[in-house]
């Protein structure tokens, strides 16, 4: 048996040691929350204090000599960390040279460059920024498990992404030094700078990491590596080249994704000029015909921006591709009014076995304005393939061209005998439920897509629509109909109140079953 | 009989004692495990690295599903909360699994829905929709109207909607801070291992004031009982899950707010509706299933994506959500026997699933049973010294205390939510009063679910907690 005694002053020295620790505890956030006023309260005037010389500064008004002379008189922390973060606030375009010249000489390149490569190694660095002398190699550094754990690389991380912000003399240096350390978080904090920066130097560096990424030869992830490398512009898309052959059909995506990423950013029509040479013609000649299919479909994202009638010949003959990712993919990329002469080709895929080709022919076609409507509405009407119907009339719903096309329904124009076609063989599909809750709600029918309701009163051509909906919504009764044909006939007055009236008196109002459910692919 | 009660409560004793060091023991090294990882998250995240996420057109869209039933008080609030989240690329799939309160009505008069017929494809089992409803003026968003079938059903149905790579599911009554969504996707972006699932962090929000679906004001509630739960809460996610994270041992993941990756989860069989907490039973469902398949992967926890949601407000809506989650957990490893001391599982098998079974499933009907029974037979009958159960009390008291206040410090040093000092050391005295009373009722509660679990094999109905709904700064429930 234990003994008594001795267990009852075991518990009560666990019980005080844990009650003292509580008091510890409170006494800790006590004291954090007033050293956190204290030190916010420092740096918001030390903020006030020098944000008026550093603005000087920055318009030319002061030398940087007598910048560095006004700011080495912050001495505590927290002026430190507010003059710091003033320097990097304004690093930008023009401002990155005289800013980082400042941040050196104030020393904080130095203490970033000490906690990312350590003392010795950082004061090489320096050295070589500054001199132009060539860097001694790098000393293979022990304890490279330990520093790949997160505790110690925290630190270097945020002192990596810090030395990014530099100007590229500084950075570029630095983040070549980065690409040794172990940890993936600084890896991931340098690549980040990298993308950042923009800079043309950048460009070699973040293919190669990307070729590494793909063979799996580190550890970095790759949306990082893509991210950084497709914020760069498309001048820069040479570079590329060197690369395009790489036997990793992996890493021949990537650079095809990373290019689509890049044109997809562009500010203005792209063309063949663009483009290099030899990246146009690779794309055109080898990529189209990869055996990759990533590769493949990929392409087909990039070669819409060449804008040419070899693009043109090029999409025509992947929208014929063996393959459902390719045939999806050229079709997504079609979606541009360039290609308009392409919508005939595009509206055969409407009829494809897979259904993902489907939608993504349908979506497409939506893209193309009043011709590319009208093609899925020619084709809505003269199929009979159910799933190319259903699919369809997804999009026309969803996209909001059944309601614009609704109006039309009222009118004496050609487009009335087509809106009632369309209207007619959606009734006959059973898709009922958004032409009967327009005709139910007098408003949708004169305003579609509007987040404040319409006050506007019903136009006497919406009305006529509406009349026209409802005999063809007879066609093939719901109950959802005789729902809205009681809101009807309780609601509203003029002709559709008699017709909703005689209509739910009929006997053909009673043969309608009590619910319906919604139809699948 | 005297001596056969005498052995009995000296065995009992040994036993209490054993779960007594046991759990304590397990909790102090999840608490050291959640520390470490805690805060070198918060030193990283504070690096900002999710603008780069934020801006990237690589990162991959997300579908947010949202299974509401009887949900009128919060929906539209977690609606524009969600659809205002820093996320470049989302789609909202909301399924109203059958409300009989204005739930769906709400949503189609505050977002101007159309009723219409899309295509639906059931790629998990779901049953068929009732109706489809839809704006062009928010293209992201889609509510499904389903007949009442359960949340899993309502789930799998958003799932089979959904068309991103990864979906991530919302309670109908929580609100997500603006960049959670990118936070919990980040360690899915930024890690060269397959993650398939990525949890967050769910806290309470009674007694914060709300405006257009975002925290306008951080406060706490009056309620003892809601501030329990705040602390509680706390605890659980900053020092509980964290650590097993670490030990990439994760076997729960919050359903509150969660992101999956959809194939995997397809691959898994979807939510099933074995079990009453579909988001537990689901984690062990992919973990299984890629395990069999011989994928690598990871199930990672992230502690700052924060998902705020509403507390019970009532000793009965406590009792009904404690006992269902104990019950579902205990349904869930009775389901998955096989994993436990499997080494085939890892970590989880190894340690975190036996962690859950036999000290936060048993452990719970231990306590109920020693506070229940032991205790009085042992004070009453067996004249045990009051001395002795008055210390062990106190030193239970005492180190429910140190890791409830060191989960507040924690909270404080990181996350930061309470700007005000008052509200804090509101936190820490409840991280006293909770362990007196409050922790007791809710052992009671959990014991009560897993003995439940015992004739209760399948319960397919919601055990629907009631909201009243989070205040807004018009004072009501529901912003209109």
């Amino acid at each position: 048996m234990v003994n008594l005694e001795n267990l009852l002053r075991i518990v009560i020295w666990l019980t005080l040691s844990v009650l003292a620790i509580d008091l510890v505890l409170v006494l800790f956030i006590l004291r954090r929350r007033f050293s956190r006023w204290l030190y916010f309260n420092k740096k918001d005037l030390a903020v006030k204090r020098f944000r008026e010389p550093i603005h000087d500064f920055l318009a030319g008004r002061v030398a940087v000599e007598d910048l560095v002379s006004t700011l080495r008189t912050a001495r505590r922390k927290a002026e430190r960390d507010a003059v710091r973060d003033l320097l990097l606030e304004s690093l930008a375009g023009n401002n990155r040279k005289a800013v980082t010249d400042a941040l050196f000489r104030l020393g904080f390149v130095d203490g970033w460059a000490s906690e990312a490569y350590g003392g010795r190694r950082a004061r090489q660095l320096v050295h070589h920024i500054v001199t132009g002398d060539k860097l001694p190699l790098r000393q293979k550094r022990r304890f490279r498990r330990v520093r790949r754990l997160r505790l110690f690389c925290v630190k270097r991380a945020r002192a990596v992404a810090q030395l990014g912000h530099l100007d590229a003399d500084f950075a570029q240096v630095f983040m070549r030094e980065s690409l040794a350390d172990p940890s993936p978080f600084v890896g991931r904090a340098n690549v980040s700078a990298m993308g950042r920066n923009e800079e043309l130097y950048e460009v070699p560096i973040l293919l190669e990491l990307l070729r590494q990424t793909a063979d799996g030869a580190n550890e970095l992830p790759v949306h990082s590596v893509k991210t950084a490398l497709v914020r760069h512009p498309i001048t820069e898309l040479d570079q590329f080249v060197p690369f395009l052959n790489d036997p990793n059909p992996s890493f021949r995506f990537l650079l095809v994704d990373s290019i689509r990423e890049i044109c997809n950013a562009a500010t203005f029509t792209l063309g063949p000029r663009n483009f290099p040479e030899q990246l146009y013609q690779w794309f055109l000649e080898q990529a189209t015909q990869d055996e990759s299919i990533d590769v493949r479909a990929r392409s087909a994202r990039v070669i819409r921006y060449f804008h040419d009638g070899a693009a043109m010949r090029a999409l025509r003959a992947l929208l014929l591709d063996k393959n459902e990712f390719v045939r999806l993919h050229t079709i997504r990329a079609c979606a541009d009014p360039y290609y308009s002469e392409l919508i005939s080709d595009i509206g055969r895929r409407i009829t494809d076995a897979r259904w993902r080709v489907r939608e993504a022919a349908v979506k497409t076609l939506a893209t193309f304005g009043p011709a590319g409507r009208q093609q899925l509405e020619n084709l809505f009407l003269a199929t009979t393939d159910q799933y190319a119907s259903e699919q369809i009339i997804e999009e026309m719903q969803r996209a909001g061209i059944i309601v614009e096309m609704l109006p039309a329904l009222g009118s004496q124009n050609g487009d009335f005998a087509r809106a009632t076609a369309v209207c007619t063989k959606m009734v006959r599909m059973g898709k009922t439920s958004l032409l009967t809750d327009l005709l139910g709600h007098e408003t949708r029918m004169a305003r579609w897509g509007s987040v404040t309701p319409s006050a506007e009163p019903i136009s006497i051509s919406a009305e006529k629509a509406r009349a026209q909906l409802l005999e063809i919504l007879l066609v093939s009764p719901t109950p959802e109909l005789m729902e809205a044909l009681r809101l009807l006939a309780s609601r509203e007055d003029g002709p559709l109140r008699k017709k909703a009236q005689s209509v739910l008196q009929s006997d053909a109002a009673q043969a309608v079953p009590a619910t319906r459910r919604a139809t699948r692919a | 009989m005297h001596d056969f009660m005498v052995r009995l409560v000296y065995y009992s004793d040994i036993v209490f004692l054993v779960y007594f060091v046991a759990a304590n023991f397990g909790y102090t090294v999840l608490m050291g495990l959640s520390l470490y990882s805690v805060s070198l998250h918060a030193k990283y995240a504070a690096r900002k690295p999710y603008n780069d996420l934020a801006d990237s057109p690589v990162t991959p869209p997300v579908a947010i599903v949202i299974a509401a039933y009887n949900e009128e008080a919060n929906i539209v609030q977690t609606v524009l909360s969600l659809l205002r989240l820093n996320y470049q690329e989302k789609e909202l799939v909301v399924v109203d699994d059958g409300s009989t309160d204005s739930t769906l009505e709400r949503l189609v008069r505050r977002f101007h829905l159309r009723r219409m017929d899309l295509i639906f494809r059931e790629r998990l089992n779901s049953g068929h929709p009732l109706a489809f409803y839809h704006n062009p003026s928010f293209p992201e968003l889609i509510v499904i109207a389903m007949p009442h079938s359960g949340k899993s059903n309502a789930l799998n149905a958003g799932i089979n909607m959904a068309r991103s790579p990864y979906f991530c599911t919302v309670d109908a009554d929580c609100i997500i801070e603006r960049d959670a969504l990118l936070r919990l996707m980040a360690p899915v972006l930024q890690s060269k291992e397959n993650v398939v699932v990525s949890g967050g962090i769910v806290r309470i929000a009674n007694g914060c004031l709300l405006r257009n679906g975002r925290l306008a004001r951080m406060g706490l509630p009056s309620s003892w009982l809601e501030l329990c739960q705040i602390v509680e809460y706390i605890r659980t996610f900053m020092f509980g899950r964290p650590g097993w994270n670490m030990l990439n041992a994760n076997f729960i993941t919050s359903g509150a707010f969660c992101v999956l990756h959809k194939e995997s989860v397809i691959g898994a069989g979807g939510f099933s509706d074995d079990t009453v907490t579909e988001d537990i039973d689901i984690i062990a469902a992919i973990r299984r299933h890629l395990t069999e398949e011989g994928i690598k992967f990871r199930i990672l926890f992230t502690s700052d994506p924060i998902c705020w949601t509403e507390a019970p407000r009532t000793l009965r809506m406590l009792a009904r959500q404690r006992r269902r989650w104990q019950l579902g957990m205990t349904q869930t490893l009775a389901g998955n026997r096989d994993m436990i001391f499997n080494p085939r599982y890892g970590a989880t098998g190894l340690l975190s699933m036996p962690f859950h079974l036999f000290i936060e499933v048993f452990g719970c009907v231990v306590e109920a049973f020693g506070t229940l029974v032991l205790i009085p037979i042992s004070l009453i009958l067996l004249g045990t010294p009051l001395k002795i159960f008055l210390l062990f009390l106190l030193l239970a008291i005492a180190y429910g205390t140190l890791l409830s206040m060191g989960s507040v410090v924690l909270e404080e040093i990181t996350l930061r939510r309470y700007p005000r000092l008052k509200h804090v050391m509101i936190l820490m005295a409840f991280a006293v009063i909770e362990n007196i009373g409050y922790r007791q009722v809710v052992t009671f509660y959990r014991a009560y679910g897993v003995l439940q679990s015992f004739k209760l094999r399948r319960q397919h109905r919601w055990e629907h907690v009631h909201h009243e709904g989070l205040a807004d700064d018009a004072g009501g429930g529901l912003m209109a």
